[in-house]
């Protein structure tokens, strides 16, 4: 009896060994993903990231605003950031496709039902796109790469302290400004200002100017060629705001800096911060 | 009497719309309201006035009740103008105005250059050529801002209208001399009145009356092209509402000219800030006119496609 229960326990003891070799087996089985020969970016911080990694060479096709650094330029054109050509990136034959929620769900299902590799980025935060480097790292082939060029951003990256009231005046007509659920939020955290609409849900919100008058921003960016700082401040009814009193209107930051989940954030946020620290 | 009516229901769309707003109102702080909303008055007035007294003018010139200055492609014509001017990187509102212009009055000969076969402009004819040039250009208004990369919001305000202008006291002092030539472009369409009454009845007896129609047709083209291209340089281009209004007053006033041209100013004034009053407060963002006034337009124009034509 005793002798019966040993070899039962012993089975039992061979059975899990068993298990845990076909689980290993079968997680070998599985298609390691190879390094990605032919690369398609069709986002500008992504193509930007790329050329940050050394992975250029690689890269076979991006979007006509993919326009930094200027080599990217000359990369074959899939077609524009909201609208790219299925049919151009096909022709291709990308082992990897980098692309962005929520303006490329469509393309990215096509290509997904194509059984082509997708990388979707996304980064809602600063540290989150510092993440999405040291991942692209390890996809492109280049982790020590993506893990160096990370850590050095982060060191450079303003902590982001103060609470400044911040507006931030994407376009003019419609009044356009970012919401909370922006990444820009975050850059103007952590360049020391708190965004006047954080608490607005929309990523790119319409506003009336009489929101704007009554949150009273220290600090005024206009990121878009519509107006010029002179007319900001000449604007019917924006005299009472603190920033427009005080002279501080800013027009001269590059909004690419600001827009980019890429490498280059680092200067936009030291440019915003310079900005607004000077209060 | 009717002035009476017309007059309280602009004076009571005019104070909803300026007491209404996110910052709420209260007489300590008149700041915003004065500054933000009042201007935001003006060019609903503005707007919706000119767009109605142009469209009674144009149904009753061209003896057309389908016909305003979307339907017939002036408004999309004149958005053109002032995407081609935004893409060259213009931000002085005269050269805005200028390009708006231009586009509007080659649209409008545009258009009646197409409706015209064999010599004869048939009312059919008239639309469908307008609908086809409007989407031509609005085709063209997308290609621009594609060119000039700006985000699709901005096309979409532009086609489809806004009031909220974001002034500074340079420009608004354009607008208020916008808003007077406006007036003097509206005066220069009423003194047409008793010309346009005759047209809409009878063509033929115009022509033994002495009214030289091709000479009449070419002024008020020039003059409501002038006055569209003010409108939409400001606004964007709005739709329905130049449709509608005419044939509402005609309705409750009869069909001269004489009344329906001022009275449409009114009504279409009032109809506008309506209309904007629902685009600010039906969503939480601001809507597009257009979506607000087509809404409640396209009803009617399928009433009048079956009753009227």
């Amino acid at each position: 009896m005793k002798q019966l229960y040993y070899t039962h326990h012993f089975a039992l003891q061979n059975l899990l060994i068993l298990f845990l070799l076909i689980s290993w087996l079968a997680s070998c089985s599985q298609p390691t993903l190879v390094t990605p020969k032919r690369v398609v970016s069709l986002v500008p911080s992504i193509t930007e990231i790329i050329f940050a990694l050394g992975c250029e060479a690689n890269l076979v096709g991006n979007t006509v605003y993919c326009d930094y650094p200027p080599e990217a330029q000359k990369i074959y054109k899939v077609g524009d950031f909201s609208n790219p050509s299925l049919e151009k990136i096909l022709a291709l034959k990308p082992d990897i496709v980098f692309a962005t929620m929520p303006e490329q769900k469509i393309i990215i299902e096509r290509l997904k039902e194509l059984k082509i590799r997708v990388f979707i980025s996304q980064p809602i935060t600063i540290d989150s796109m510092f993440q999405e480097i040291r991942t692209i790292g390890k996809i492109l082939g280049r982790p020590e790469r993506g893990e160096s060029l990370a850590t050095t951003l982060a060191k450079a990256c303003p902590a982001g302290l103060g609470d400044i009231p911040v507006y931030l005046e994407i376009a003019q007509t419609p009044l356009m400004t970012v919401g909370g659920s922006s990444f820009i939020n975050d850059v103007i955290s952590r360049a020391g200002g708190k965004n006047i609409f954080a608490d607005v849900s929309q990523e790119y919100p319409i506003i009336d100017q009489e929101e704007v008058i009554k949150r009273n921003p220290a600090v005024i960016f206009i990121l878009h060629p519509q107006a010029k700082k002179e007319e900001v401040k000449k604007r019917l009814g924006w005299q009472e705001i603190a920033a427009i009193k005080n002279n501080k209107v800013y027009d001269d930051v590059n909004p690419d800096l600001i827009f980019r989940p890429g490498p280059r954030i680092v200067q936009g946020i030291s440019a915003l911060a310079m900005r607004i620290k000077n209060n | 009497m009717s002035w009476f009516w017309l007059f309280l229901l602009l004076a009571l769309a005019m104070t909803i719309s300026f007491l209404l707003g996110p910052t709420g109102f209260s007489l300590a702080s008149l700041q915003i309201p004065i500054m933000i909303r009042l201007p935001r008055v003006l060019a609903g007035v503005f707007a919706g006035g000119i767009l109605s007294s142009v469209g009674a003018t144009l149904q009753g010139l061209l003896q057309n009740p389908l016909v305003d200055p979307y339907t017939l492609g002036i408004a999309s014509g004149a958005a053109f103008g002032t995407s081609l001017a935004l893409l060259f990187g213009t931000k002085t509102n005269i050269l805005v105005f200028l390009f708006s212009f231009a586009s509007a009055l080659i649209t409008i000969i545009f258009v009646y250059g197409i409706a015209r076969i064999k010599g004869r402009i048939t009312k059919t004819g008239l639309v469908l050529a307008g609908v086809i040039v409007s989407f031509f250009f609005s085709s063209l208004v997308m290609l621009t801002m594609v060119f000039s990369r700006k985000p699709l919001t901005q096309t979409l305000y532009l086609l489809l209208g806004h009031l909220g202008i974001v002034f500074t006291a340079q420009n608004f002092v354009l607008f208020i001399i916008a808003l007077l030539l406006a007036m003097g472009g509206f005066c220069y369409l009423f003194s047409y009145w008793r010309t346009l009454d005759i047209l809409s009845t009878n063509e033929e007896a115009a022509a033994s009356l002495g009214i030289d129609t091709k000479k009449v047709t070419q002024e008020i083209f020039i003059v409501t092209s002038l006055l569209v291209g003010l409108v939409v340089s400001f606004t964007g281009a709005i739709s329905f509402i130049g449709l509608i209004i005419p044939h509402i007053v005609r309705l409750i006033f009869g069909p001269t000219h004489r009344r329906l041209l001022p009275y449409s100013f009114l009504l279409g004034s009032s109809g506008l800030l309506i209309a904007d009053i629902l685009a600010r407060t039906l969503a939480p963002i601001e809507l597009p006119l257009s979506i607000v006034t087509a809404l409640l337009g396209v009803p009617f124009f399928i009433y009048l496609l079956k009753t009227k034509l």
